[in-house]
Parts: C-alpha cells; sequence; structure tokens
C-alpha cells in the first residue's frame, strides 16, 4: 500500500501540478487585462499554446558561451519544482529525510540561482551585439568593458537574492516556529491535517494556520516573498523592459523557451501550493481532497495578478527597504509565535 | 553632477538601442555604470536620418510644405504651420482669422494626444501597465477628434498657404460634436491626474530622479514642458500673435526639474489645452476660412517659430522667383533636450536612467536633420552627433 | 493539427522601427495595443525579443543605419517567422526611396523592406488605421500555421 502510493504520487501529483499551472498565466493576464479596461487574450494562449507553438518551432543554437547547458537550466528549475511539490506530500515522509522547511528553502535558493547562471550564459543580439559603429566615435570613457543586458540582469538577481527573498524564508519558517516542527506534514498535521485517511469534508474541520496572527504576518511576508521569487511586478527589476528587456533568458528559443515558459508556470503553482499546505494545512494528496488545494493554490496568482497590475517596477532604492519591511513583518510573526 | 572624480570609476559600459523596449524608436544610449550608477552617458541618434531638407530643395513650396508633415508622426501639424506661417510671414500673405483659430485647434489637440502619448509610455517604462492602458484610452478620443476634425489619424495636413483646408473647417455640427467629445474628457483627465500625483509608488519611482537645475536646463537647452518643469518660465504661445491676441492660459512652470515635475508639467498642460480649444471653437469667426488672392514669388530668409507639444520648433527657407524652396532648415526641440537628459542622467539607477531619457519626450525622427552652412566656405555639411555633443555640452 | 492550432493561438509579435516617421509605429503600439483596439484578444502578444517572435513587424524605410541590424535581427528569429511591411515607407520606401530629377537616389535610405528580407504582408497606407493593421494580422495567420 505504501510503496504503490508513494509511485502513485510521484506520477501524478506533478502531472496535475503540470496541466494546473499551464492556466496561470493566462488566468494573471485576464485579469490585469480586465483591470486595464480591455479584453485581453484567452486564457490558455500564454500558458499553454504559446509552450506549444514554441515545441513546434525551429531549433536554433543559442548564442552562448555553453550552449547546451544554458538550455537545460530550465529542466533543471522544472524537475527542482516538481521536487518541490513532492517534498510536501504526505507519501515522501517516510521515503527520504528530506521533506522539511530547510530542503524546501535550499532547493528555492537553487531556482533563483539559476536566473545568475542563465544571465552569465546568454549573449543575446540585442544589447552588446547590435551592430552599430559608435565604438569607434569614443566617448570620453574609452576602452571600458561592454555589459550585457543578461549579465546587469544576474547581478540584479544576486542582489535580489541576498535581499529580496529574506521575506519568503520569513514566511517558511513561521509555520516552523508555531508548530515546533519543520517537517512540513508535520506542520500540517498541527493544524488537523490526518495522514491516514482525508476528505473533503474534513477542511472545514481544519483549524488553518491563517486565521491566527503569527499565521497573517508569515503570509504576508510569503507573499511579497512570492512576488520577489517569480521576479513579477513590483520585483521584476531583473526583467524590466525599461532596460534589459527579458534580461537572462533573451536568448531561450523554440523548445528551450517552451521549457523556460513551463519552468516560470510551474514555480508559480508550486510556489502558491507550498503556501497552501503550510498555511491551510491541506497537502497535496491524492484524491478528492486535491481539488480544494488546487483552488485555494490559485490565490497566490491571482493576488499577484492584481498587485501587479497597480504597481510600476521598483528599483532597488525602494526594494531594499520594501524587503526589510516585510521581513520584519514576518519577524514580528515569529515573536507572536513564540509568545 | 557629472564630476571627474565618478567619471574614473567607471566600471563597464551597457549599450541600450537601437531596437529597445524602452526607445522605440532607433537610437542608441551608451550608458557607463559604476556598479549600476550611472556616471556618464552618450546618446547617439543618427539612425532615423532620412535627408528630408535635401529632398525640399527645389520642390515647389506647396509640395515640400507636405513633405514637412512627414518629418515626424507625432508632431505633424506643427510642422507643417510652422512652415506655413513662415512663408507667409516672408511673403506677406493676409490670413482669414478664422484658419487661425482652426490651425490653433489642431495644434493643441496635437499637444493632448503627444502629451497623453508620453505619459503613455513613461508610464509602460515605469512598468505601470494600468496607467498606461489607461492614458492610451484617454488618447483614443483624441485621434478621433482629430480624425473627425480632418479625415486622417496621424497626417492632419490642416494648414495651407493662405488658411486651412477646406475638409478641415469647422461647421456648426462639427463644433457641437467635438466640444462634447472635449467634455468628458476633461473630467476624466483631472481625476486621472490627481490619482498619478496621488500614487505613492509611482511617485517614489519618479520623485527624486532626473534632477535637471535651472541652470543646467539653460546652459544644455532643454526646451519645452522640460524646461518649464525646471523652472524657466518661457513658452512660445505668449510671443505667437495667434495665441498671444486670443486665447486666455496658463503657462505651467514646475521649479523641482525631476522627473516627476517633468510629468506633471505635461499632465496640466493637458488640461490647459483643453481650455483653448474650448475656447477656440467658441470664438470662431464666421469668415471663409481661406484666402487664395495670394502670389507666390521671390522670398527672402524667413523665420517661424512656434510652441511644439516638445518645444521650441524653429523653420525657415528662401524662395526663388517660381516658388521654390532654397535651403529649407527645420530645427526640432528634442535634440538639445536630450543633450540636457544626458547631463541629467547622471548618478541616477540604470533603470531611472532610461526614464529620465525618456522624460524629455525624444521624438529622434524630428532630431538630426542639422545643416552647417558655412558662408565663407561656401558649402554645407551635415552636423555629425559628436558635433553635436562637443558644441552643446563639452565646450560651454 | 495541433502544429496548426497552436500557431493559430499564440502569436507574439515584434516591432522594429527602421527609422520612419513615428505615425504607423505609435498606431500599431499605442493604438492597436491599447485598451481601444486590444490586439491581445486576437491572441497576438507584443514582444521584443526575436527569439520570441513569429510575426517581425517593420515600419519606415529602412535607413542605411539600420539595415545590419534589421538583417541580424531577423536572422535571430527562429522559423517559422513572417515578415509584415506596415505602411508606405516599409513596402517601397515612400517619398524617401527615390528622390527624382537630378538627385537620383537616396544617400541616406536603403528602401523598402523588401530590399533587405524578404516581406510576406504589405499593410498600405500613410499611416495605414487600426483596423486595417488588425485586419491585416489576423488573415497573415494562417500563412504562419502552414508553414512547414
Amino acid at each position: 500500500m505504501e510503496a504503490k502510493e508513494f509511485v502513485l504520487t510521484t506520477i501524478f501529483i506533478p502531472v496535475v501540478a503540470f496541466i494546473v499551472s499551464t492556466w496561470i498565466p493566462g488566468i494573471m493576464r485576464k485579469i490585469q487585462a480586465r483591470i486595464q479596461l480591455r479584453i485581453g487574450p484567452p486564457i490558455l494562449t500564454p500558458g499553454f499554446w504559446a509552450v506549444l507553438k514554441f515545441i513546434y518551432k525551429e531549433r536554433i543554437e543559442p548564442v552562448s558561451p555553453f550552449p547546451r547547458l544554458y538550455h537545460s537550466l530550465p529542466l533543471i528549475g522544472l524537475f527542482l519544482m516538481f521536487f518541490i511539490i513532492l517534498l510536501t506530500t504526505p507519501a515522501w515522509v517516510d521515503v527520504l529525510g528530506l521533506t522539511t522547511l530547510v530542503a524546501v528553502a535550499g532547493l528555492m535558493k537553487v531556482e533563483e540561482m539559476l536566473y545568475i547562471f542563465m544571465g552569465n550564459l546568454s549573449r543575446s543580439i540585442m544589447s552588446v551585439r547590435m551592430p552599430y559603429p559608435d565604438q569607434v566615435k569614443g566617448a570620453i570613457l574609452k576602452g571600458n568593458a561592454r555589459r550585457f543586458f543578461e549579465q546587469v540582469s544576474a547581478i540584479r538577481t544576486f542582489k535580489l537574492i541576498s535581499i529580496g527573498s529574506f521575506p519568503l524564508y520569513i514566511g517558511l519558517f513561521v509555520p516552523a516556529v508555531v508548530t515546533g516542527t519543520i517537517s512540513i506534514v508535520g506542520v500540517a498535521v498541527y493544524q488537523g491535517f490526518n495522514t491516514t485517511s482525508f476528505a473533503i469534508s474534513d477542511i472545514f474541520s481544519l483549524k488553518p494556520l491563517l486565521w491566527s496572527i503569527p499565521g497573517v504576518l508569515g503570509a504576508i511576508s510569503y507573499f511579497i516573498g512570492y512576488l520577489v521569487i517569480l521576479n513579477e511586478y513590483p520585483f521584476s527589476i531583473m526583467h524590466t523592459k525599461a532596460d534589459v528587456i527579458e534580461g537572462p533568458t533573451l536568448e531561450y528559443a523554440a523548445w528551450a523557451r517552451a521549457s523556460y515558459y513551463l519552468m516560470r508556470e510551474a514555480t508559480m503553482f508550486v510556489m502558491s501550493s507550498v503556501f497552501v499546505t503550510l498555511y491551510f494545512g491541506i497537502p497535496p494528496v491524492l484524491g478528492w481532497a486535491l481539488i480544494p488545494h488546487v483552488l485555494l493554490a490559485m490565490i497566490l496568482p491571482v493576488a499577484a495578478a492584481v498587485v501587479s497590475a497597480f504597481t510600476p517596477v521598483l528599483t532597488f532604492k525602494q526594494i531594499y527597504p520594501l524587503s526589510l519591511g516585510f521581513t520584519a513583518l514576518g519577524i514580528v510573526g515569529i515573536i507572536f509565535a513564540i509568545l | 553632477m557629472a564630476d571627474v572624480d565618478r567619471k574614473d570609476r567607471a566600471e563597464v559600459e551597457v549599450p541600450l538601442g537601437m531596437v529597445h523596449s524602452a526607445l522605440l524608436e532607433p537610437f542608441r544610449i551608451r550608458l557607463f555604470v559604476d556598479d549600476e550608477v550611472v556616471v556618464d552617458a552618450e546618446i547617439t541618434y543618427d539612425t532615423a536620418h532620412r535627408g528630408i531638407e535635401r529632398m525640399m530643395e527645389g520642390m515647389p513650396v506647396q509640395k515640400g510644405l507636405i513633405l514637412t508633415e512627414r518629418i515626424c508622426g507625432i508632431c505633424s501639424h506643427i510642422h507643417i504651420w510652422n512652415g506655413t506661417r513662415m512663408v507667409e510671414r516672408g511673403l506677406g500673405i493676409e490670413v482669414p482669422q478664422r484658419a487661425h483659430h482652426i490651425r490653433v485647434i489642431g495644434n493643441e489637440m496635437e499637444r493632448l494626444h503627444s502629451h497623453l502619448l508620453y505619459l503613455g509610455h513613461a508610464f509602460e517604462i515605469l512598468g505601470h501597465e494600468t496607467f498606461s492602458m489607461r492614458c492610451f484610452m484617454f488618447r483614443e478620443p483624441v485621434q478621433n477628434m482629430l480624425f473627425f476634425l480632418s479625415g486622417n489619424r496621424v497626417h492632419y495636413t490642416i494648414p495651407v498657404i493662405g488658411g486651412i483646408r477646406p475638409r478641415c473647417d469647422i461647421d456648426k455640427d462639427k463644433k457641437q460634436t467635438l466640444l462634447a467629445m472635449l467634455k468628458s474628457l476633461d473630467e476624466e483627465l483631472k481625476a486621472f491626474g490627481n490619482r498619478v500625483i496621488n500614487d505613492t509608488l509611482i511617485v517614489s519611482r519618479i520623485k527624486d530622479i532626473g534632477y535637471l537645475s535651472k541652470e543646467d536646463a539653460i546652459k544644455y537647452g532643454a526646451l519645452g514642458p522640460n524646461m518649464r518643469a525646471s523652472g524657466v518660465n518661457f513658452d512660445w504661445r505668449i510671443k505667437v500673435p495667434e495665441y498671444k491676441d486670443n486665447f486666455d492660459f496658463e503657462v505651467i512652470v514646475r521649479e523641482g526639474g525631476t522627473v516627476l515635475d517633468r510629468v506633471a508639467c505635461r499632465l496640466f498642460e493637458c488640461l490647459e489645452s483643453i481650455k483653448i480649444i474650448k475656447q477656440a471653437l467658441e470664438t470662431l469667426p464666421d469668415e471663409e476660412p481661406i484666402n487664395v488672392g495670394y502670389e507666390l514669388g521671390r522670398m527672402g530668409y524667413s523665420t517661424s517659430y512656434n510652441e511644439a507639444a516638445r518645444g521650441e520648433i524653429y523653420d525657415s527657407c528662401s524662395l526663388d522667383d517660381l516658388g521654390r524652396i532654397q535651403s529649407y532648415i527645420n530645427r526640432t526641440p528634442s535634440m538639445s533636450s536630450l543633450s540636457a537628459m544626458e547631463v541629467s542622467c547622471i548618478g541616477d539607477h540604470l533603470t531611472d536612467a532610461t526614464i529620465t531619457i525618456v522624460s524629455c519626450d525624444p521624438c529622434l525622427t524630428c532630431t538630426n536633420r542639422v545643416t552647417v552652412v558655412d558662408e565663407n566656405k561656401d558649402k554645407e555639411y551635415i552636423l555629425e552627433p559628436e558635433d553635436i555633443r562637443r558644441l552643446a555640452r563639452r565646450k560651454i | 493539427m495541433l502544429k496548426e492550432i497552436s500557431r493559430k493561438n499564440a502569436i507574439h509579435i515584434m516591432l522594429v522601427y527602421t527609422g520612419g516617421c513615428n505615425g504607423c509605429d505609435i498606431e500599431i503600439v499605442n493604438a492597436v495595443l491599447s485598451p481601444f483596439y486590444d490586439i491581445e484578444q486576437y491572441k497576438v502578444i507584443l514582444t521584443w525579443n526575436p527569439r520570441e517572435a513569429d510575426i517581425l513587424a517593420v515600419t519606415g524605410p529602412v535607413t542605411k543605419k539600420m539595415e545590419p541590424a534589421l538583417k541580424e535581427i531577423y536572422a535571430a528569429i527562429p522559423e517559422p517567422k513572417l515578415v509584415a511591411a506596415i505602411g508606405s515607407c516599409a513596402i517601397n520606401g515612400g517619398p524617401y526611396a527615390n528622390l527624382g530629377g537630378d538627385l537620383g537616389s537616396s544617400d541616406q535610405i536603403v528602401g523598402g523592406v523588401s530590399k533587405v528580407i524578404p516581406v510576406d504582408a504589405n499593410i498600405p497606407g500613410c499611416p495605414p488605421r487600426p483596423e486595417d493593421v488588425l485586419q491585416a494580422v489576423v488573415s497573415v495567420v494562417p500563412l504562419l500555421a502552414k508553414k512547414r
């Protein structure tokens, strides 16, 4: 029974995550479009059909020092995300000792690190390689090295990792402090989740962490961290249209771009799914109980869409205080939890 | 400001353009950055050079003036109006007052749509897609008004020598419709402006960046709203008789000199434009809109200044015996505004530098048509960007 | 089958301004993409990355400075790709292509876009109305779907 459940979970949870995540960009885009008083694209267009279209495009060798490594990075990200969602399932709890918040936090760090690698491996036509004879004309400052947009983005990603992802980690560890365990399923069990049998009707008997003061504060800082790790507006300085166009992903074409899209969509879903596990106490389990999990996991993307429709891109001048402020909020939550 | 010590610390150069999401038009920006702070900037703009003044050489003046409109697709009316005005001044042609009114209406509508376009573009670069879409939503009725007035959305071709084209004449029905269209726009724009000025995040992005002091604005020749946002109180509309004698409006001057002031200045100017259009429509004299009783002939060197949406515009040319254009010169405001922006973006973050450069509302297709005619050496040459820079910035 | 459906359902369009007068450019970026016309509802998404694009929309006569850049950007787009020349200047150079008379051809302008890269669709007008652009984009989609 155990082995069967483990295998089924390992196969089906990523498949469900994969299918659901293709809807998320479309939903976000639709919400933003409606806020902007227009109709907007159909829901499946940005997430699903675009991916399929890119798979059918001609394969192109990217301009990069390590083309194969560059192309494999989004796939690594995609599998990392599926690994994270599997770590939060109760079926995996006995199998590996990895099913803790620390492991999830570490894998998210790796996910962020991928953007640095991407940025350093890409050499797009849109920046330095644009043919224009301006070096011969000369400026006052002669002989400076030229930096690609992607490298600028890599530097920004590094800054974002060091400062911007504090709120996410605080948001991850508030439940641990409240419940006294770093095991993810342990957090869910604390909120009334039953590992042996769980039906939809049991949801109303749960006592979600979100309905407590540390829970609310932790959830707010988790949401900010979610925006940062997604590089969604307002924290999209890594790939803002104002200067670096698309940043690290400029060279992805055809199937590599499709895999990048999938990675991003998976990030959107999985991060939100982790939030539901931690703050609502509903981990992804096979069966009907997956439906409320998936529905609740839409909360964060929808909130992100609304927030991003009303905010400009923030520069580091605003990101540092904002990030530190929300970290402080999370710490207040932890203090409440200890009290 | 640009102090020498900082310049030595420039680590790398980040080139932007020619095809770029923030610039739209083809031009090249080289930003010299220390970490991500801009220590020096260089803007090169010669990619859109099409040699329009050369083409006009020897053209019949009526034909050439239509070509002036193709200099720019945003501020097309002011080019043809200023060219026409120059010829009318040079030859002493009487223009009916009704034609003046309709030309002013065209120019103010153009200012409206240009400023709204600018705001939309600025918000797009700030990353605020909703406000940018809102601006484009406001702009669409203005475009409809222009279409309704003249029959084209971009190249309206309202003025001809001696008056305006009969198809652009405003009859009673047209007047009522235009007034009705304006009324709702006025209120909506006011509400929107309030929202922008009170949006904390937007203001925090644009508040203290791109500072251009009054002295620098004069020194580097920022023009139009960029100049007025730095506290220089000058507007060609208070000197041009078409405006001065007939309409009552305020010149918006702000003291700050930052991007916020440039944005706010344009927002308020939109409201002033609506005010002028309303006045012009209400006081439209009842007469023939065109005076056809003129003769073209030799015209000496004639000039005309006017206030375009982006600032001062200058046209000059002379005509030969058959009324053909000789040495047409058109100077547009973007060029000197851009050189001012080269200075004002120093010291800001890389992302702020692009919004600073865009905040001067560059119109690159207007720019780079400078021809210097050296009378003594009897030759003409196109001023290269480095010459412009040398003249405008380093040597002074 | 799936290939055609997916291509019809997601189209990325990239714009390159090659030195036009801004008329066509503004009409496309700020009218066709504005809420009033909203090209996104026809599944057309604006991008600024040639690696992502399907349709390259070129406006304006190609100036000599822009020619190499345009070629490189065209080469960067993976197949299948279409090029749309928008506006009279992009189709044949407009008034700038041939100065006529004793002036001969222009020193600054290469000519229409078709002299530099192969063009699949021409949208005439000075500038074309937003409705025309919408109609053209929608009618060009089957061409894209049928490609290899």
